[in-house]
């Protein structure tokens, strides 16, 4: 803090001290730098004193050589000190020349002065003084070469000739030799001796390969193209570059010697005194004039190509070429080759030049398969040029609009062209120009003209057979146009002062028409337009998708006819705008047309392009409908943008929007294609409720559907309500299910249908699955009144009399068995006789019986079987012979060999032995015979056997004595035979009927009378052997007795006759039953909740157990009895067998009750125990109390005991 | 500081806070009267296979129900938008036929939007289904496997509870499905009278422009 107030306590004005010191110190140091002496430029020294320093070095020179000289008399190298001498002198002459030459500011090169001539002379002089002095030395040709050289530069040519003529003729094999040849042969060519010339140059290339060979052909060829012989020329230049380029490839391999020439890499080749010369360059360049004459132009480039050796040599040859051709006008050369140099040369002016010559050419060969590349090319060239820093504003803008026009002009002409070929050539044409539009766009996409060259474009695409692309130009010039309408309204409300030339309107239909009138009479009239581009104009058509027309936006002359400028007027305002208004509408109207084209099936576009696709159609075709589009196009347009929205997947605004098209145009087909879709978008989107009712609304009367779809419709109208019913049943029979309203209400919709009847059956089948009686019965009974001739009505009744049965509802189980029976003939017998057993079990016997008569009646064969056999039982437990034998005598051919077992027992009831033994006889012997049947044929026999016992009488006879016995024997096996079938009730019979036949049986033994012719003992013997067999059969019978009566411990079978046996007694022996009471239905209070647990599971013990005391409690006996009796068979043994027990007593069947009370005793029950004892008490059975204790002893105390009930 | 005999502020807001969590431990605790039930780990090593299957069906059960809510959340806002096209921005020319045909499509985006609600009612009361039946398997699990106590009886009503309110959306959902297809039958019949007339026919297609 303190610091802080320190530093914050200093005053102003140190600071304003320290400010100052800074000041000052840049003060000083800008002062000190400005002490510092700047370094002065200190330029160049000028040439000419660089001349003069060279002028005083070599005149040193020439006085240091001349002291030499003096000093070396005879010596060897005395002859170079004279060329040395020589060559300073002609030095200095040359400096003196030149600074004269700088002196007259390089002005005239024609100059006087008398040092050079003086030095010269003296050059001169020495030369000639080794000539004379030492005429041997090998210095002599350069001695020679440098004299004609003086005197050329001297002006005394004749002298120089002489001098070089000399030199070849007397060294003929020096290398210099060459080169006076050369300047001999330059000499006469520059005097126009050409034959001369010609000759001196022959003769060097004459030699051979050579360092001026190439060059002498080089000469040799311009002798030629002056002497007018290109043919030579052109070989001769040919030859030169050949020349040429062996020998610098001999100087490479170190075969060849430069002679002081430059080798720089590219075979340059110098001249006397002309500089460098790239001959091969040079010839090159300089052959094409006479290739120009003399070969055909499309094999120039290859031409050329060959003989280049690089890419300079060869642009630069095609070049001057490419120049020569444009001046030949040779229209096929110069595009050749004008292509080739805006491909490889370099930027510059003259790429433009070669643009400019390209374009003419093509114009004039009106070839255009190569005009996309030309374009191309034409635009690089452009776009390079104009790239270029150096190139001004001005001439930019000049090039663009230059080449701008140009281009489009070709294009436009190759439009035209190609609307009038064919077939695949017109394809490939048409793809060639929209490439070249697509570039010319790619150039000037601000371009006044833009909306016709698009239009250009997309109709070329059309015929290029590419209508994505072209859709997608046609809406790209739909919205141009709609920018420049709205540029021309923007400008024409700002006023005539602001307002902005609007382009010219492209070509309408109109205006195409009123163009070729205009056209057509300026041809007449001789103007400018050609008749080619009036034939152009007459064939314009009406705008439409894939119609031929001819370019719009043309150029130049071309424009001038297709505009309609000449002689047509300058349209109106109002005339261009509606014009441009047309324009637009046929522009999107092409757009939709060709980029539905493209949607179709079968075209192949990307991912990318069909999105696209439909996107510009939809706004191409939206702006048109909003436009208020008429007549058949209106439709197609509308339905392809609707369409769009289907094949995105954009489903419920396709179905919006295609039932849009089907009620704006009903009965079309347009129409009843949108129809189709609609239904199909339903479908996919799986919405079933929505196609059904489109497709309900669709088959209406006030359908816009026409009759042929509504047929289509129907069946799929149909399917859709089937999938939807399926749907629903899926529903109701699902987890989530227990609803089958909805399948009611969907029935109720489709009443009267063969839907509606699958509906209630799935709901039925829907109400099962739930366990829903209720409505299993209201649905069973909707189905019956609804639908009477159901193929399922059986089955439905059936189904409901068996779920009754399984609820107890009984009654209700018998009426639908019966009613089952009423329309279902195949299965009438089984239901008849289920409806029978129950009625038997209800104690309505009589109706059971009819019931199994009507099933007899109704079965064929066989099939009556069952029902004859549960009539037998029936007849047969009423101890009824007269009816059974009335009943099945007539069925005997097809009775089971139970029923014939029990007819044959009536047969003898009734006193028909013969018949009796028939049908037991049968009985017996049938292979499906089982216990009943074995039991009651074998128990019938045995009564048959007792009538013979009783019958027969063997009055004396020993053998009829031994077959009475037999007989007795026989029988009593049979009844034991009988007994051992396993048929409890027959079994206590068979027992009962034994002890019959040991009472009266054995007593008739004692009594039978012995022959007379016995003796006494023998007699005797006999008698003794009676006794004991009656003693035998008397005692058996007891025993038979208790065994009658132990049927009702072993087997629990408590038949009348049994009871009987039990108390000691002998019944009657019968296989009668308990006749059961007859039933009185009373409502059971709380039964539904039992009976509702008993749909879901029928084995329910609790739900039996409660069901069946209810029914108990509320007096319905009989169906107490038969709950019981399930709960008995599901398991619950004891309480529900003691119930069934009291149910059964109080329905009249006492054995039923006895069996019960007898199990609920096994099981445990004392209470069943105690009703055993108290019921067999009741029918006389003296010892119950003490049977019951001994057997069952460990019985518990429960359930419910009888008080004073008896049978 | 304080003065004997009145409460300070902050004793005040003691008391204030001691009778919020009064108010909201009751508030708990009446909510923990509702059978809660605990997730289970499937990974719990008590588990066998079958029960985790169990399980995570229920837990897929219950993510697809919330699936089906987000779509039916997202078809009822598509349609509110397409109803405020339809009811805001078509230009109807005057003239008895047009009357007619705007206002039926008005009865017609009603019923369309009615059974977007529906659909998204269901969809909800199926969700509520799915949850329920969850914690009633996680419940039945749990107890299955000894893991946890429950009382079943309430997870059991409540299953039955939402499973009754899914019928119930159902038949909302039929019931709108009726009423929109009476509507749109109307409708186009309508629209294809006003067209029959003379009618404009860019009304329906200028939205399609735009």
């Amino acid at each position: 803090m303190h610091r802080l107030n320190k530093l914050r306590s200093v005053s102003p004005a140190p600071r304003a001290g320290i400010a100052k010191a800074a000041v000052a110190l840049a003060g000083a140091l800008i002062m000190s730098s400005a002490c510092v002496t700047t370094q002065e430029a200190v330029p160049e020294p000028p040439y000419v004193e660089k001349l003069r320093v060279r002028i005083t070095k070599v005149r040193g020179a020439i006085a240091e050589t001349r002291s030499t000289i003096t000093r070396a008399r005879g010596a060897k190298n005395l002859p170079e000190l004279y060329v040395r001498l020589a060559e300073l002198l002609s030095e200095e002459a040359r400096y003196h020349y030149q600074l004269a030459f700088e002196r007259q500011q390089r002005q005239n090169k024609v100059l006087h002065v008398p040092q050079v001539q003086f030095l010269k002379q003296q050059a001169i002089e020495t030369y000639r003084t080794v000539l004379e002095r030492f005429p041997d030395s090998p210095l002599v040709p350069r001695v020679r070469f440098n004299i004609a050289h003086e005197l050329r530069e001297l002006g005394k040519f004749d002298e120089m000739r002489v001098e070089l003529n000399r030199l070849v003729a007397k060294h003929p094999t020096s290398p210099l030799a060459t080169e006076a040849l050369l300047v001999l042969g330059d000499d006469h060519f520059d005097r126009s001796k050409l034959t001369e010339a010609e000759k001196k140059y022959a003769a060097i290339v004459n030699k051979g390969v050579g360092p001026v060979a190439g060059l002498a052909a080089y000469k040799l060829a311009w002798v030629r193209v002056n002497q007018g012989n290109c043919e030579k020329a052109l070989s001769d230049f040919e030859s030169a570059i050949a020349l040429a380029t062996r020998f610098e490839a001999e100087v490479r391999a170190g075969k060849a010697k430069t002679n002081g020439l430059k080798i720089d890499g590219k075979a340059a080749q110098k001249t006397d005194g002309r500089g460098d010369v790239d001959v091969r360059r040079e010839s090159l360049v300089d052959l094409t004039y006479c290739y120009s004459q003399e070969r055909k132009p499309h094999r120039a480039l290859r031409y050329f190509k060959k003989r280049a050796q690089d890419r300079a040599t060869y642009v630069a040859a095609l070049e001057k070429l490419a120049r020569r051709y444009g001046i030949m006008e040779e229209a096929a050369g110069g595009a050749m080759v004008t292509r080739e140099l805006l491909a490889l040369g370099p930027d510059g002016e003259d790429r433009m030049e070669d643009a400019r010559q390209l374009y003419a050419s093509v114009r004039k060969l009106k070839s255009y398969d190569l005009l996309d590349a030309d374009i191309a090319l034409m635009g690089n060239a452009l776009l390079r040029h104009t790239s270029r820093p150096s190139v001004s504003e001005e001439s930019r803008d000049n090039l663009r609009d230059e080449f701008e026009e140009a281009m489009r002009d070709l294009a436009t002409r190759a439009q035209t062209q190609m609307t009038k070929t064919r077939g695949r050539k017109k394809a490939k044409r048409a793809r060639t120009v929209a490439a070249a539009y697509a570039t010319y766009l790619e150039l000037f996409p601000d371009t006044a003209q833009k909306s016709d060259v698009l239009l250009n474009l997309a109709d070329t695409l059309v015929a290029a057979d590419k209508p994505f692309r072209a859709g997608r130009r046609y809406h790209d010039a739909a919205v141009t146009l709609l920018a420049e309408q709205a540029a021309a309204k923007a400008a024409k409300e700002a006023g005539p002062d602001k307002a902005v030339p609007a382009k010219p309107a492209a070509p309408t239909k109109e205006a195409a028409a009123a163009d070729a009138a205009s056209a057509i009479a300026a041809v007449k009239e001789g103007k400018s337009a050609t008749p080619e581009t009036a034939q152009d104009a007459a064939k314009a058509r009406p705008s439409k998708a894939g119609a031929e027309k001819p370019g719009r936006a043309a150029a130049g002359a071309n424009a001038s006819v297709k505009k309609g400028k000449t002689g047509a007027g300058t349209p109106s305002d109002d005339e261009a705008a509606a014009a441009a208004q047309t324009a637009y509408r046929e522009a999107l109207y092409d757009a939709v047309v060709m980029l539905q084209r493209a949607l179709a099936p079968g075209v192949r576009l990307t991912r990318a392009e069909r999105v696209e696709a439909r996107a510009r159609l939809r706004a191409s075709g939206g702006a048109l409908l909003e436009m208020g589009l008429k007549g058949d196009r209106a439709q197609t347009v509308a339905f392809a943008v609707a369409q769009t929205f289907y094949d995105e997947g954009r489903y419920d605004a396709a179905i919006d929007q295609l039932s849009a098209v089907a009620y704006e145009w009903p009965g079309s087909k347009v129409g009843d294609a949108a129809i189709q879709l609609v239904l199909d978008a339903h479908n996919t989107l799986n919405d079933i409720d929505g196609l059904m009712a489109a497709g309900r609304h669709f088959m209406a009367k006030d359908s816009p559907a026409t009759p042929a779809l509504r047929a289509q419709i129907k069946p799929i109208l149909a399917a859709a309500e089937q999938r939807k019913l399926d749907e629903l049943s899926l529903a109701a029979a699902g987890d989530e299910g227990g609803d089958f309203k909805a399948l009611e209400s969907f029935a109720d919709r489709y009443a009267g249908t063969p839907l509606g009847e699958r509906a209630l059956l799935n709901a039925f089948v829907a109400a099962q699955a739930q366990g829903n009686a209720a409505g299993l019965y209201e649905l069973g009974d909707q189905l019956a009144a609804k639908y009477p001739k159901s193929e399922q009505l059986p089955g439905v009744l059936g189904t409901l009399g068996q779920t009754a049965a399984s609820r107890f509802e009984v009654d209700r189980a018998v009426q639908f068995f019966e009613r089952a029976a009423g329309v279902d003939a195949t299965r009438r017998v089984d239901l008849l006789v289920a409806a029978a057993d129950m009625r038997r079990e209800l104690g309505d016997a009589k109706a059971a019986k009819e019931r199994y008569l009507q099933a007899i009646a109704a079965a064929e064969g066989a099939a009556a079987e069952e029902a004859l056999s549960r009539l037998s039982t029936l007849l047969e437990a009423e101890n009824n012979p007269k009816s059974m034998v009335e009943t099945l005598a007539p069925e005997a051919s097809r009775l089971p060999p139970d029923a014939s077992a029990r007819l044959g027992l009536a047969y003898l009831a009734q006193n028909m032995p013969d018949e009796a033994e028939t049908a037991l006889q049968a009985a017996l012997d049938a292979d499906s015979a089982g216990p009943e049947a074995l039991a009651r044929g074998h128990l019938g026999m045995a009564r048959l056997l007792v009538r013979g016992l009783a019958e027969f009488d063997p009055d004396g006879d020993i053998d009829a004595i031994q077959e009475y016995v037999s007989l007795i024997e026989v029988t009593e096996q049979t009844l034991l035979n009988a007994a051992r079938q396993g048929d409890p009730a027959v079994s206590a019979v068979a027992f009962r009927e034994l002890h019959d036949l040991g009472v009266v049986a054995g007593p008739r033994l004692l009594q039978l009378k012995l022959p007379d012719d016995l003796s006494a003992e023998e007699k005797a013997g006999i008698a003794k052997a009676f006794e004991a067999r009656a003693a035998q059969l008397s005692a058996q019978g007891v025993q038979a007795i208790a065994a009658c009566a132990g049927a009702a411990w072993n087997a629990r079978v408590f038949s009348p006759v049994v009871r009987g046996c039990l108390a000691g007694k002998t019944p009657p022996a019968s296989l009668a039953a308990d006749a059961l009471n007859a039933r009185s239905p009373r409502a059971v209070a709380g039964a539904d909740t039992h009976r509702d647990a008993l749909s879901k599971n029928p084995q329910d013990t609790e739900a039996l157990s409660g069901l069946g005391k209810a029914a108990l409690e509320g007096g319905d006996v009989h169906l107490a009895r038969l709950v019981f009796a399930r709960a008995v068979g599901a398991g619950d043994n004891a309480e529900a067998a003691n119930l069934l027990g009291i149910a059964s007593l109080r329905a009249g069947d006492t054995a039923g009750a006895l069996s019960a009370f007898a199990q609920a005793a096994e099981a445990g029950s004392a209470a069943g125990r105690d009703n055993l004892v108290h019921v067999l008490k009741s029918q006389g059975v003296p010892d119950a109390d003490a049977i019951a204790k001994e057997r069952f002893a460990d019985a518990q105390d429960d359930g419910m005991r009888l008080a004073k009930e008896t049978p | 500081m304080t003065v004997h005999g009145s409460p300070s502020p902050r004793s005040t807001r003691v008391v204030s806070r001691a009778l919020l969590a009064a108010v909201l431990g009751l508030t708990f605790a009446a909510a923990g009267c509702a059978t809660h039930v605990a997730a289970i780990d499937l990974r719990d090593p008590r588990l066998p296979p079958a029960a985790r299957s169990w399980l995570a069906d229920a837990d897929d059960t219950v993510t697809v129900a919330r699936i089906g809510v987000d779509e039916a959340l997202a078809a009822r806002a598509h349609t509110v938008r397409w109803r405020s096209r339809m009811e805001g921005k078509l230009e109807w020319p005057a003239g008895d036929k047009a009357s007619q045909a705007k206002s039926t499509l008005a009865a017609f985006a009603n019923a369309r939007q009615a059974l977007s609600d529906a659909h998204v009612a269901s969809a909800r009361a199926a969700l509520d289904l799915a949850m329920a039946k969850r914690d009633k398997m996680r419940a039945e699990t749990a107890l299955r496997h000894d893991l946890a106590v429950y009382d079943l009886v309430p997870l059991r009503k409540a299953v039955a509870d939402k499973r009754a309110a899914l019928a119930d959306t159902e038949t909302r959902v039929a019931d709108a499905r009726q009423a929109l297809d009476e509507t749109q039958a109307a409708f186009w019949n309508a629209y294809g009278a006003y067209v029959k007339d003379g009618g404009d026919r860019r009304v329906l297609w200028r939205e399609v422009a735009r």
